[in-house]
């Protein structure tokens, strides 16, 4: 996985934008003046934010077995639905499923705020542009069947809804607020080594502080350029890190 | 007051009963979960009432009225909390083994929703005897219970909403002055 390009980093800092905006509203909404150090992560007012500022119906419910979550805009309100049997689907039996459930989220969420409005509807379908470890977040069905009912303009929004996803739950101060993060990019100032086994139990920390999966987890720190990733061997990436 | 002088409640027509608890609950600025958390309720189970998904269980809307500090009433009304459902609300409440085995010791079948229904008005006893325990109250005192859904079966819907309104308004009095 290569660091990503100008384009795929300026949509991460639109979404984390976005997201920075709406926890404000939601705060505001409240009535609760919370100090930005004492923010909770996204994903704790994910539900919250979807439902009370976005104004989205958000339905856990029986789908399909062939997708975690879909985006409706047929009705007069954007209409969110998880799969509440989302274990049952191929492939996730053993997710973390409070981490699951908020990336399947943010992505839809992703979708409301990017697409809403463009008359679509149903949207559905799952992207493997973030590799290995990110289609077994994105990616229920066949790798071989990966995409294959989407047209070139719903593969670019499925891209944009995970982008949003990752800039809303990782972006920025969520993921350089996390102990084990901090503590790589004092590993790589130092010119440290670290081990693939300790940077897995640093993903599955900040995957855990995010309440993500380490799965995505892991495809952000390596957007983040903090980490490469050799088929499951993780190695601490200290020039880009130092960039990061 | 008299039953006429009642004033109808203000629902908007078409309301449903999860606009009605999402609205009281944006009222309060309550997210879902403090919602779910004031009324001990499950967060999911709050979740999919305001989806209109689940079917309330009276206790859960004596809660969640309490925590929205919004006119029990109203949601019931609103919850079509009229026989039918509040006999199927208790009839999932006890699709218990033990409930099934009462049930089936009646000669109910259990797997026809429709005709149970039809059953659970001639208020066999292992139902009586459920609503007693279910209502901490004597056998007596569920017959008595019965015979009273019973005739708010009889009434017209709008009679229905009447008497409830009132019951409520009762039970919120006695339940005050036991406070």
């Amino acid at each position: 996985m290569s660091f990503p390009n100008r384009g795929y980093r300026a949509l991460l800092q639109k979404s984390a934008l976005d997201r920075d905006q709406l926890i404000r509203d939601y705060f505001a909404w409240k009535d609760e003046d919370v100090e930005i150090a004492s923010r909770p992560v996204p994903a704790a007012v994910l539900d919250d934010i979807i439902r009370d500022v976005v104004e989205c119906k958000l339905i856990y419910c029986h789908l399909p077995l062939d997708r975690l979550g879909e985006a409706d805009f047929s009705s007069e309100v954007p209409t969110i639905r998880v799969n509440e049997d989302f274990q049952e689907v191929p492939g996730f039996a053993n997710a973390n499923p409070d981490g699951l459930l908020n990336v399947t989220k943010a992505h839809e969420l992703g979708h409301v705020r990017r697409d809403h409005g463009k008359q679509m509807s149903h949207l559905r379908g799952q992207m493997s542009m973030f590799g290995e470890t990110a289609a077994v977040i994105s990616c229920p069905r066949r790798r071989d069947q990966d995409n294959a009912n989407l047209t070139p303009a719903e593969r670019k929004r499925e891209f944009e809804a995970w982008a949003y996803a990752e800039g809303y739950l990782v972006f920025g101060w969520p993921l350089a607020r996390c102990a084990a993060y901090q503590q790589l990019q004092e590993s790589a100032r130092g010119g440290r080594t670290v081990s693939s086994d300790r940077l897995w139990r640093a993903v599955y920390e900040i995957a855990g502080e995010l309440q993500i999966t380490p799965a995505f987890a892991t495809v952000a720190l390596e957007h983040a350029g903090m980490i490469s990733n050799q088929g499951g061997v993780l190695g601490l990436n200290p020039q880009l890190a130092l960039l990061a | 007051m008299t039953e006429e002088n009642t004033p109808e409640p203000i629902v908007p027509e078409r309301t449903t009963l999860g606009d009605y608890i999402r609205r009281h609950r944006r009222e309060k600025r309550m997210s879902v979960r403090e919602l779910a958390d004031k009324a001990r309720l499950s967060y999911f189970y709050v979740s999919k009432l305001e989806n209109d998904q689940q079917e309330p269980a009276v206790d859960a809307l004596i809660k969640l009225a309490s925590a929205l500090d919004a006119p029990l009433g109203e949601m019931l009304a609103l919850s079509e909390g009229e026989t039918a459902a509040i006999l199927e609300n208790l009839l999932e409440r006890h699709r218990t083994p033990e409930g099934l085995r009462a049930a089936r010791g009646t000669g109910i079948d259990v797997g026809d929703r429709q005709a149970l229904l039809a059953e659970l008005r001639n208020w066999p006893p292992s139902l009586l005897s459920a609503l007693a325990d279910l209502a901490g109250a004597s056998v007596d005192d569920a017959e008595r219970l019965a015979e009273a859904l019973n005739s708010l079966v009889r009434l017209s819907p709008e009679e229905r909403r009447r008497w409830i309104r009132l019951i409520t308004t009762y039970a919120a009095d006695e339940e005050g002055r036991r406070t």
